[in-house]
């Protein structure tokens, strides 16, 4: 058995342990009838069509017909930087406001940039808490700390 | 008549000063994001969102619109400029519009798809207005089952011409219903998938899931690329057409408009498929289709011109029904659902300013994409000069703080990180993301629907077959579904789609 169109394989399979998974959890929920659907009922029947939606993309995957496709090489390291620096961001933001959150988010984020420059950084950074300040907090009245809790005394 | 009423009431509410202001800045906004490679107007769209927080609804939605119709003027911009379709109806655009560019006539490229917009646009908000009424009278008569078998018209439709195979995209959609559910289940007050976590008891808020699947997903994307694009940034040239181009582009926009307004209604992708429409008919029409393809005014006119009065009547099934017809739409929709307003046939009835004057307004804002952008094309040819990499982490920070503004919980952006993860993984798998959020902003009305249609049934499933109504949709799905499995359609999809 040849796996021809590999994404479509990995996709089918992904429906179906979703399918399942959901489907499992949902007779925890109250099924109830259908006259009188108890919470689980309708994420039950989302459950079972989606594990055989994925039962479908699956076979489709291995048909003979099937167009090729490959999962190739993942690169992981611009989507690890970013994730890291929006988690950063929400980490930094209340205890210690955007004056820090800002450069921790711009500074982790330009780790990907492959054109980096520490003075494009430094002015971004500059112009950015400016105008979020200006924009966000003075404009649009957002309660967004600029300075964080850790500074209020 | 009423209707002329209704348009006076229209007028009367977005003509005032501040929803002038709103539209205006909606617009401004909208183009100044579209405009940035990378952001098509998904991700524009969910960037700019957060904005209207706090905005009395009838305002919200005006400057929403002009984002709206903003974000796709600045993308077929930039896809005219730079070679760089931001998205699938600009893909067309950038065919002949790239070329003209190379010969120094992208500010004519511009103006044309500015001034087909215009005309489309104007049609396409009277077809809006004439038929928003008598369909929302017959959408009164839809049963609890029929509504449920149009919305499953609606979402199959929807999907049946993204690219990729359907199988996975009908996946999505029932991932993002599912998304949907997690949270309190109103009916029992039981809470479902929450795993214990308090801040899911409402359920996902809908800014983290567009902001995490698109606009953290685009970025990461684009990053990853990391191709030199071919920019014309130079020599714009006069945005002025001559006497000849505007015979030219006349029978185009005509007829694109004529195909956009009829295509945009159907629920479904005739957003995306107005302008392939557009594209291959001048080829087949029009007097200078062998200049097609290396820089012909046609295929700029004549697709913009079905993209645009599509924008337009996409909005008929979204305002007067709720059922969203492409996944910009439901952004739509999830975003007056945020601000407690619930599309569909009451909304004529209960709020008439509202739809009155968003309808309005539409027109108003099509109008000030013509007069105010124009003139500021310079500005937005020196925005694409900016390296991207200065621009990304920007585009970042206005997502995260977009994000928090919603509920103000440091929560929503690590969720959005994880959306933004996960709409990465989706992407690799070829699986569209756009279906996700058209599943997660219909679900909870999906389920309504589908729990009232069995207890006016009493527990008869036939039911959805039984009434002749519901019954007629589902057999138009099943057929939408047939065919876009079968390998001829498929071939010649591909073959348009592959004219970029």
């Amino acid at each position: 058995m040849v796996v021809r169109d590999q994404k479509n394989f990995v996709a089918g399979l992904l429906y179906l342990a979703l399918g399942v998974i959901v489907a499992v959890c949902s007779i925890r929920y109250e099924l109830g009838t259908a006259v009188r659907m108890g919470p689980g009922y309708f994420p039950f029947v989302l459950g079972v069509v989606l594990s055989l939606t994925g039962i479908c993309v699956v076979i489709g995957a291995l048909a003979p017909g099937a167009p090729l496709t490959q999962i190739g090489g993942w690169p992981l390291r611009n989507l690890v930087i970013l994730t890291v620096a929006v988690v950063l961001f929400g980490v930094v933001l209340e205890p210690l406001g955007l004056i820090v959150a800002i450069p921790v988010l711009l500074g982790t984020a330009s780790l990907a940039n492959p054109q980096f420059s520490l003075r494009a950084l430094l002015i971004s950074v500059g112009f950015l808490v400016l105008l979020s300040w200006i924009v966000f907090i003075k404009l649009l009245g957002l309660q967004i700390p600029l300075l964080g809790s850790a500074f209020a005394n | 008549m009423d209707l002329i009423n209704n348009i006076a009431l229209g007028f009367g509410t977005a003509m005032t000063l501040s929803n002038l202001g709103y539209a205006f800045l909606g617009c401004l906004l909208g183009t100044l994001i579209g405009v940035l490679p990378g952001l098509g107007p998904l991700a524009t769209i969910s960037m700019l969102l957060p904005i209207t927080f706090g905005m009395d609804p009838t305002s919200a939605l005006i400057m929403l619109a002009g984002i709206y119709y903003g974000s796709a003027y600045g993308g077929s911009t930039t896809a005219i400029l730079v070679n760089l379709p931001g998205e699938t109806s600009s893909v067309v655009t950038v065919i002949d519009g790239h070329e003209m560019a190379r010969k120094g006539r992208a500010g004519v490229a511009i103006a044309t798809a500015a001034i087909g917009s215009f005309v489309a646009g104007t049609v396409g908000t009277l077809v809006l207005a004439a038929f928003a009424a008598p369909l929302a009278q017959m959408a009164f008569r839809f049963g609890a089952a029929d509504y449920f078998s149009l919305m499953v018209l609606g979402l199959v439709g929807a999907v049946s011409l993204s690219s990729g195979s359907i199988g996975k995209a009908i996946g999505m959609i029932l991932i993002g219903i599912l998304i949907g559910i997690v949270g309190i289940d109103l009916n029992s007050g039981v809470q479902r998938f929450t795993f214990g976590v308090p801040h899911l008891w409402e359920g996902f808020d809908f800014i983290v899931i567009a902001v995490g699947i698109f606009a953290f997903g685009e970025v990461v994307g684009s990053l990853d690329q990391d191709e030199p694009r071919e920019t014309y940034t130079e020599r714009v040239g006069s945005l002025m057409p001559n006497r000849e181009d505007i015979r030219r582009m006349t029978p185009s926009i005509l007829r694109g408009t004529a195909i956009g307004t009829v295509l945009g209604i159907l629920p479904g992708a005739g957003l995306s498929i107005a302008s392939f429409f557009s594209y291959s008919l001048e080829k087949k029409v029009s007097r200078f289709r062998h200049m097609m393809g290396k820089g012909a005014i046609e295929g700029v006119a004549g697709p913009e011109a079905a993209n645009n009065a599509a924008a337009q009547t996409a909005f008929i099934p979204t305002l007067t029904l709720g059922i969203p017809g492409s996944a910009t739409m439901a952004l739509m929709l999830g975003a007056m659902i945020m601000h407690n307003i619930q599309p569909g046939p009451q909304v004529m009835t209960s709020n008439p300013q509202l739809f009155w004057g968003l309808i309005a307004s539409m027109w108003i804002g099509n109008l000030m994409l013509v007069i105010l952008n124009l003139p500021l094309v310079g500005v937005w040819v020196k925005l694409l000069k900016i390296p991207y990499g200065v621009l990304f982490p920007a585009i970042l920070l206005f997502c995260c703080i977009g994000v928090f503004a919603s509920q103000f919980a440091t929560f929503d952006i690590y969720l959005a990180a994880a959306f933004g993860v996960a709409g990465y993984v989706f992407r690799k798998l070829e699986c569209e993301p756009a279906p996700l959020v058209l599943g997660f902003v219909m679900g909870p009305l999906l389920e309504t629907n589908f729990r009232r249609a069995l207890v006016l049934s009493e527990g008869d499933f036939m039911t959805f077959l039984n009434e002749p109504i519901s019954l007629t949709f589902l057999i138009i799905a099943a057929a939408m579904v047939a065919t876009a499995s079968l390998p001829l359609i498929r071939k010649r999809r591909d073959e348009v789609l592959a004219e970029d």
